[in-house]
């Protein structure tokens, strides 16, 4: 099934970094004029259709707010090659590194005192420091359309993301 | 899926309205409803011909008469009264886990809640439907005809099958729906928050039962739902039962009978008001007397408005926001109306929350006001609200795992697809369970429906494609379909859920009602004829003690007599036309004695003789 361009959608470039502010305006500016509520004495079709327009709508927009969502779906858009040549491999480095950060994980997650707490902090400091240097990455990769490096980068955003969220987790 | 249109947007809109539509606003209450309209952007309650601005959501039922709604239901003696069957809506015997004052019962095939009454088992459908239709009549004779759209408020918690039930309600009462509108939306809507340029919203709801808070952001006239959460078992009743045990620990009893313990409630919600005014209420029960100060009270009662700062915190958080971030914060439902929660609120947003709109009537006001912008009376004023789902929807897979295919707070409407496939080779059927809910497990979830998949064409375990659609449209409505596209079989289900009520129960609702609608039609009709009739019978009872024995001979007045018993039989009993054809009859025998009355009358006039006798025949 081709994949729905979702920058094209919201009529935005097609690009890792992109101006919020445009994209928020260009989502509301859509809906006001496509949302069922304005069809609800219309013909069925148009009602139908209108319902359609505003979830892609919602959809795109839900996927490009997201850093780690639109990363994706660029791929998905740019690296139409993905499904022919073998998955890059992630360096053994990185992988151990996301391990060790795991385990330190579980281990502040079942002690959960004020120590804990503290390098709980430390932790979220220092994997967002490196989502934003694999992010710079993915971003140049993709500037100069190396899309397997750029899928390499992707996979560690992913782990970095997951990460994130448990750590989120339990610091509530 | 189409990107583009080549339509013109909003192009239905051409076929413009000459008359302004009669929209009304209805807030469908667990404890009260009522139903308001907006006129020239100001939006009222419509009061009952009372002067009654709540309607009790109490309807009663009984053998061989039409259900009594509101003020008259709690009244009602007999028959079986049913109250608060909001929190039955799109529910089975197995989630109902409090004590209720009516039976209950299974419908059968594990769909929704049945409730046992002496004019046999009722549906909270029903029940709903029969509040909706007292409210729509109400607004139909203060606007002068009929409805042709209603916007109704559903708390922002409500799942699917709460949804459908209340969709459902309103065709069994021959409403239409312009919109189902969550309630703090509504709230909003009704302090103009919406014609603000930029704000991020809180909507605080404390109800009697229920406490839900959402979060909201405006920006340039689209009203955005960002998260909701919220607790559907925390309210002002929780305060009223903390202080009625504090009496009970005080006075040193126990009370287990439930009319003592409804009475000892009483006390306890009569302390709680008290104290909104006063430092400290004596308070007596029994042969104990003791007094219940401010102070006490907060200790009795913080540790559940400190639950709903919590629910408040996790949706700040849910939407990555911090409290002074927060614009407005707006109060809505009864229980705000104590001072504490007024206190905690303001301090926990440190800002000044808005609560100048009656509580308990500002999700009807909103709801008018959005009424009268999607039925077109003020196309392109209103802002555009977008909602979100309040819990993740999915399907169950392998090892009853639940798979989200929308997750929790996604913005609507959304149609959302994911493949699946077979497990087995030669997998001629698949079976789909939709539910809902946010817990990993499926017996964690709430089921939606459930359906199979049929005629897949053999092949391997894993090759077959099963593309599971999910659409939730404006309403928050969902629609599930199911096809395999590897061999271009496209075979497709489209699903109600299961606590939604079948396609067949809802038209035999509509079918009852509008029987009804005949019955009660043909029941004024015979109430018209035989007052119609006593009021012939009582005229001619008078002209014959007047004049009966100078004007008419023994025969003559016998075959009069006669026809007049006549007609007192008939008119004691239930046949409309026989009472108005022995009206007739007796109306043929009168005739005569009727005109020579006039002819006496006039004489006498002439003669100057009993005036008094003419005046009391003209």
């Amino acid at each position: 099934m081709a994949v729905t361009d979702f920058f094209f959608a919201l009529g935005v470039p097609v690009a890792c970094e992109l101006d919020r502010s445009q994209l928020d305006a260009h989502y509301r500016q859509r809906q006001a004029q496509w949302h069922p509520d304005r069809f609800v004495t219309a013909s069925e079709t148009e009602k139908l259709q209108a319902l359609r327009h505003t979830s892609l709508l919602n959809d795109a927009y839900s996927t490009l707010k997201e850093p780690l969502r639109r990363a994706e779906h660029l791929l998905q858009l740019k690296d139409s090659d993905a499904a022919t040549y073998p998955a890059p491999r992630l360096e053994p480095a990185f992988l151990l590194q996301q391990l060790e950060l795991r385990e330190e994980l579980e281990q502040l997650g079942s002690r959960r005192d004020a120590v804990a707490l503290a390098a709980l902090e430390v932790m979220r400091q220092a994997v967002e420091s490196q989502w934003t240097a694999h992010w710079h990455e993915f971003t140049a990769e993709t500037a100069r359309q190396d899309w397997c490096n750029a899928r390499l980068s992707l996979q560690k955003l992913q782990f970095l993301h997951k990460l994130q969220e448990e750590i989120r987790h339990l610091e509530e | 899926m189409v990107l583009f249109s080549i339509a013109e947007p909003g192009q239905g809109r051409a076929r413009q309205v000459i008359r302004r539509k009669r929209a009304v606003g209805i807030d469908l209450g667990t404890t009260n409803s009522l139903v308001a309209v907006a006129k020239e952007g100001k939006a009222q309650v419509i009061t009952d011909m009372h002067g009654r601005r709540l309607l009790p959501s109490v309807v009663n039922y009984a053998a061989g008469s039409s259900p009594l709604v509101g003020d008259d239901a709690v009244e009602a003696i007999g028959g079986t009264t049913i109250s608060s069957s909001k929190r039955l809506m799109g529910r089975g015997l197995a989630d109902i886990h409090y004590q209720v004052p009516y039976r209950l019962k299974d419908s059968g095939d594990g769909g929704m809640v049945l409730i046992d009454t002496s004019a046999g088992a009722v549906s909270p459908v029903q029940v709903a439907a029969d509040i909706l239709k007292t409210l729509a009549q109400r607004a139909e004779e203060s606007l002068g005809g009929e409805l042709d759209g209603v916007v109704i408020t559903v708390p922002a918690y409500f799942d699917e099958s709460q949804r459908q039930a209340t969709r459902a309600s309103a065709r069994v009462a021959g409403v239409n729906v312009l919109r189902l509108l969550s309630e703090p939306t509504a709230a909003a809507v009704a302090y103009g928050l919406d014609k603000q340029l930029e704000g991020t919203l809180i909507i605080y709801d404390l109800g009697g039962g229920t406490f839900d808070v959402s979060l909201m952001r405006l920006h340039k006239g689209v009203f955005e739902v960002l998260a909701t959460g919220g607790n559907s078992a925390l309210g002002g009743d929780d305060f009223d039962r903390a202080i009625a045990d504090w009496i009970c620990r005080q006075a040193a009893v126990v009370v287990n009978a439930t009319a003592d313990y409804r009475r000892l409630l009483r006390l306890a919600r009569a302390s709680k008001h008290a104290l909104t005014t006063n430092e400290r209420v004596p308070v007596l029960w029994g042969s104990w007397k003791g007094e219940l100060t401010r102070s006490q009270l907060h200790e009795l009662i913080d540790g559940y408005i400190d639950a709903t700062l919590s629910a408040c915190r996790r949706v700040l958080r849910d939407a990555g926001i911090v409290a002074t971030d927060i614009s407005d914060v707006v109060l809505v439902g009864g229980s705000t109306r104590t001072p504490r929660v007024h206190d905690k609120v303001r301090t926990f947003f440190g800002r000044e929350p808005l609560c100048s709109i009656d509580p308990d009537e500002v999700v009807a006001l909103g709801a008018a006001l959005q009424a009268d912008v999607l039925a077109g009376n003020k196309y392109g004023d209103g802002a555009l609200l977008l909602d979100v789902i309040p819990l993740s929807l999915g399907i169950e897979t392998m090892g009853g795992l639940m798979e989200k295919i929308i997750p929790r707070n996604s913005t609507i409407p959304l149609v959302r697809a994911q493949e699946f496939t077979t497990f087995k080779d030669g997998q001629s059927v698949m079976s789909l369970h939709v539910f809902q809910g946010e817990r990993e497990l499926v017996s964690d979830c709430r089921s939606l429906a459930r359906f199979d998949l049929r005629g897949i064409p053999p092949m391997v375990a894993g090759a077959a494609r099963v593309r599971v659609t999910f659409q939730v449209d404006a309403d928050g409505l969902l629609e599930v379909q199911a096809e395999e596209v590897v061999s271009g079989v496209r075979s497709s289900i489209i699903v109600k859920p299961s606590f939604g009520l079948a396609e067949q129960d809802i038209a035999g609702m509509i079918q009852v009602s509008m029987q009804s609608a005949v019955e009660d039609k043909a029941r004024r009709s015979l109430r018209e004829t035989q007052v119609e009739a006593q009021r012939h019978l009582e005229a001619l009872r008078t002209a014959l003690s007047a004049d009966g024995d100078t004007l008419l001979n023994a025969e003559e007045r016998q075959s009069l007599l006669d026809a007049m018993h006549l007609l007192a039989t008939a008119a004691a009993g239930d046949d409309t036309s026989l009472i108005e054809r022995l009206t007739e009859h007796l109306n043929n025998h009168s005739r005569d004695f009727a005109a020579r009355r006039m002819d006496a009358g006039i004489k006498a006039a002439l003669a100057g003789q009993r005036l008094d006798a003419v005046g009391d025949t003209l």
